[in-house]
C-alpha cells in the first residue's frame, strides 16, 4: 500500500464528490444580506408548520418574521411575493439582495420572480435596519 | 493547496470588504460542504445546510470574538444544522447516495469524464475502489475521513468542531481508520 493513501483519498473525494459548481456563489451572495448594525427578525409563523387538511402545489406559503415593534408578513405563491410591514411604516425592503422596494402607505410591498431556494429580506426603516432569519422557500 | 489566512480575511470581510468575503468563501466552502456530506444527508438537505451555515456567519459577522477560529465556528455551525436535519429525516442509505450510484453507472458521469481526462483507466478504477473502500468503514471513520480529506486540508480544531471528536483523539482515530481502510483494500487485492 502506498504511503500517500491519504493524498489519493483526497483526490478521490475531490473528483467523486466535488463541491457543487454554484456553491461558492451561494455563499458569496449571502454577504449582500449583511448589515453590521441590523437587528435579526426571527421566524414567528410559517404555514408549513401548520397542519393542513388539503395541500396543493398552489397553496401560498405564509411567513411572519418578528422583532420588537415590527412584524414582516410575507405571502409567496408561484414565485410572487406579497409582503406587509406591521405596523405600516416608511421603509425600503430589499428582497434577496435586489434593488430596494418602496413600501406603500399600508406598509405593503411586492416582488416577482422569487425562485425556490433561499429567501432573505432586509427592511431599512428610519433609524433601524432589520434582516430576516435565513429561510428556504 | 495552501489555504489563505482565514482570520485576516474574516476581519476584512466583517469590515465590509466584499473581495475578502469571496476569498474566505473560497477557502472554507469545501470544508462546509464536506461536513454536510459527512452526515449522509440528501443532496437537497446538504445544500440547505451549506447555505444556512454561510448565512449564519453573515448574520454573526460583528459578533465573532475570535476571527482566527472562524473555520471552527463554521464547522460547528454546520454540524449543528446537520444534526438538526438528521433528527427530523431518515438518513440516506449509503447505497442510495448519488456519489455511490454514479460509481456503478455504466454511462460516464461528468465526474468520470474528469477522471478520464486526468488518468488512464486503471488509475480511474483505483480511485473508485478507494472511495468504495471508504464507504465500507464505520460511521465515525467515514465522517472523520470525509472531513479530513477536504482540500485544502482543515485544521484539527475545525475537524473537532465538525465531528464532535476531541482534538486529541483525532490523530489516533485517523490512524485507526486508515489502517482499517488498508485492510479492506488489501482484502480486495488493491495495493
Amino acid at each position: 500500500m502506498s504511503d500517500d493513501l491519504e493524498e489519493e483519498l483526497r483526490h478521490a473525494a475531490a473528483v467523486l464528490d466535488p463541491l457543487p459548481d454554484d456553491a461558492v456563489q451561494i455563499a458569496v451572495d449571502a454577504f449582500v444580506t449583511h448589515a453590521l448594525d441590523a437587528e435579526l427578525a426571527a421566524l414567528s409563523f410559517d404555514s408549513l408548520d401548520e397542519p393542513a387538511l388539503v395541500r396543493s402545489g398552489e397553496t401560498p406559503r405564509l411567513l411572519t418574521f418578528s422583532v420588537p415593534g415590527l412584524s414582516i408578513e410575507v405571502e409567496i405563491i408561484a414565485g410572487r411575493l406579497l409582503g406587509q410591514l406591521l405596523p405600516p411604516q416608511e421603509a425600503a425592503v430589499v428582497v434577496n439582495g435586489r434593488l430596494p422596494l418602496a413600501v406603500d402607505a399600508f406598509g405593503r410591498f411586492e416582488a416577482d420572480g422569487i425562485p425556490a431556494g433561499s429567501l432573505s429580506l432586509r427592511c431599512e426603516a428610519p433609524g433601524r435596519t432589520v434582516v430576516t432569519e435565513w429561510l428556504t422557500v | 493547496m495552501e489555504r489563505a489566512d482565514t482570520g485576516e480575511l474574516f476581519r476584512a470581510a466583517a469590515a465590509g470588504d466584499n473581495a475578502a468575503w469571496k476569498e474566505l468563501v473560497t477557502a472554507l466552502a469545501p470544508l462546509v460542504w464536506s461536513i454536510a456530506r459527512s452526515y449522509r444527508l440528501s443532496d437537497a438537505d446538504c445544500r440547505e445546510v451549506y447555505a444556512t451555515a454561510w448565512f449564519k456567519l453573515v448574520q454573526n459577522l460583528g459578533r465573532i470574538r475570535e476571527p482566527d477560529k472562524v473555520g471552527a465556528w463554521l464547522a460547528s455551525t454546520t454540524r449543528h444544522e446537520c444534526l438538526k436535519i438528521a433528527r427530523t429525516t431518515r438518513p440516506v442509505q449509503i447505497d442510495d447516495h448519488p456519489a455511490v450510484l454514479d460509481l456503478r453507472s455504466p454511462e460516464p458521469t461528468p465526474e468520470e469524464v474528469v477522471v478520464e481526462a486526468e488518468r488512464e483507466a486503471d488509475r480511474r478504477d483505483r480511485v473508485r475502489a478507494l472511495w468504495l473502500g471508504v464507504q465500507e468503514l464505520g460511521e465515525t471513520c467515514q465522517r472523520l475521513l470525509r472531513v479530513l480529506l477536504t482540500n485544502p486540508p482543515p485544521s484539527y480544531a475545525e475537524v473537532s468542531a465538525a465531528t464532535g471528536l476531541a482534538v486529541g483523539s483525532i490523530g489516533p482515530i485517523r490512524q485507526r481508520c486508515l489502517a482499517r481502510l488498508r485492510a479492506i483494500l488489501e482484502e480486495r487485492g488493491i495495493r
